[in-house]
């Protein structure tokens, strides 16, 4: 089964190759993948009868795989669709598509990719703002750690659906987008920082040191495997509370700060 | 004391800072961009304000954290002065509490910072 064409969405977007199978009547399957995403979408003598990506299915999978706008895509000649889960006509979807690319060109101007984090602003709107129930849920799910997609799928909703919620949310002044910087933040910890920490608070409390270091990482909620980066300096600020010399502590948290900081 | 103020400055996320006296008046100060005395000593008096009335709520209140819009402010009452940092929310407050312990722990033993402070005590 020889693949007739492939490429990445950055050169072509997802609506015109699918505008582009559709006019040669193609059968198929068209594999679309975006790092450890995937989706799928079946096509019927140019007809789309099917679309899957994770645990979703039918035109919304469609709507959704738009809002890609890097990824790899395949296309596979005569597969055949193992069901049918759009029931609307193609011209139909490639009308919503385009109209709904429009969106996303607007969407990608407030969001920096479906993988965006955000945070409910301190300021709020100067104006009244009233919710709808959806806006509410997906307001709801705002901790400065989901993710747009994270936030779909706890939902069960469609990515262009929130993201287009968390658009309107961030023009209103609610919500802002976490930066770069501060994701940097969710990275884990590495090993040294433990070893550099072990050694240090040894050294200051003596050898019941690792333990106090190692309960407070279960007070934290936390493994030491997978210690956020976030809350390593709060790790060392905790068991640097339990030097009860200041100068010494003072100290403790010199060396610390230093590492902290690489 | 102003190298203390610049290394605090040196914390991701902190925009700058400034030290006054129990009475808000400005002592030294390694300000963010845009301010000037007299908004730092009304920012003071306003520190100063809220940190004792705070005080007499809850005892021991050494620091106090404010979000304010966009911004947050970081007050430490030193007891001879108050030490106002001006951050932006990606702050590390953990990190930033460390800074100034370790700031503020050598200005203890240091005669010239003492000195300074014990000046600018209004009694």
């Amino acid at each position: 089964m020889a693949e007739v064409l492939r490429g990445n969405l950055a050169q072509l977007s997802l609506l015109d190759i699918l505008k582009m199978l559709s006019a040669g009547n193609r059968s198929g399957r068209l594999d679309i993948r975006q790092g450890a995403k995937s989706g799928e979408i079946y096509l019927q003598y140019g007809n789309l009868v099917h679309a899957v990506s994770g645990t979703h299915l039918g035109e919304q999978v469609v709507y959704t795989l738009m809002g890609w706008l890097e990824g790899d895509f395949s296309f596979t000649p005569d597969v055949e669709a193992p069901e049918q889960s759009i029931s609307v006509s193609t011209e139909q979807i490639l009308l919503e598509a385009a109209r709904q690319a429009d969106q996303w060109g607007d969407i990608k101007e407030v969001l920096s990719s479906t993988d965006a984090v955000f945070k409910i602003s301190a300021s709020g709107s100067t104006n009244t703002v009233s919710l709808k129930p959806i806006e509410w849920q997906v307001l709801a799910q705002i901790n400065g750690e989901r993710s747009v997609i994270e936030i779909a799928d706890l939902l069960d909703l469609h990515e262009f659906e929130v993201a287009k919620i968390i658009f309107g949310l961030t023009t209103a002044g609610l919500l802002y987008e976490v930066t770069d910087s501060m994701n940097a933040f969710r990275e884990i910890v590495d090993e040294s920082f433990f070893e550099q920490l072990m050694v240090n608070f040894t050294e200051v409390i003596g050898p019941i040191g690792p333990i106090i270091v190692e309960d407070e990482i279960k007070l934290l909620g936390e493994d030491r495997e997978a210690f956020p980066q976030s809350k390593a300096a709060e790790l060392v600020e905790r068991v640097s509370l339990e030097i009860s010399d200041s100068v010494k502590r003072a100290q403790f948290q010199k060396q610390m700060v230093a590492v902290l900081r690489g | 004391m102003k190298n203390g103020l610049l290394e605090i400055n040196q914390v991701l996320g902190v925009w700058g800072s400034s030290l006054c006296s129990n009475q808000g008046e400005l002592i030294e100060s390694a300000p963010p961009t845009g301010f000037n005395k007299t908004t730092l000593e009304d920012i003071g008096r306003k520190a100063v304000d809220l940190l004792s009335s705070a005080e007499k709520s809850v005892t021991g209140l050494t620091e106090a954290v404010i979000y304010y819009s966009e911004k947050i402010m970081f007050l430490i009452d030193l007891e001879q002065a108050i030490l106002i940092v001006f951050c932006t929310p990606s702050v590390n407050i953990s990190m930033l509490r460390m800074t100034v312990n370790v700031i503020t722990t050598r200005w203890q033993s240091d005669k010239k910072v003492q000195k300074r402070l014990q000046a600018a005590v209004v009694d």
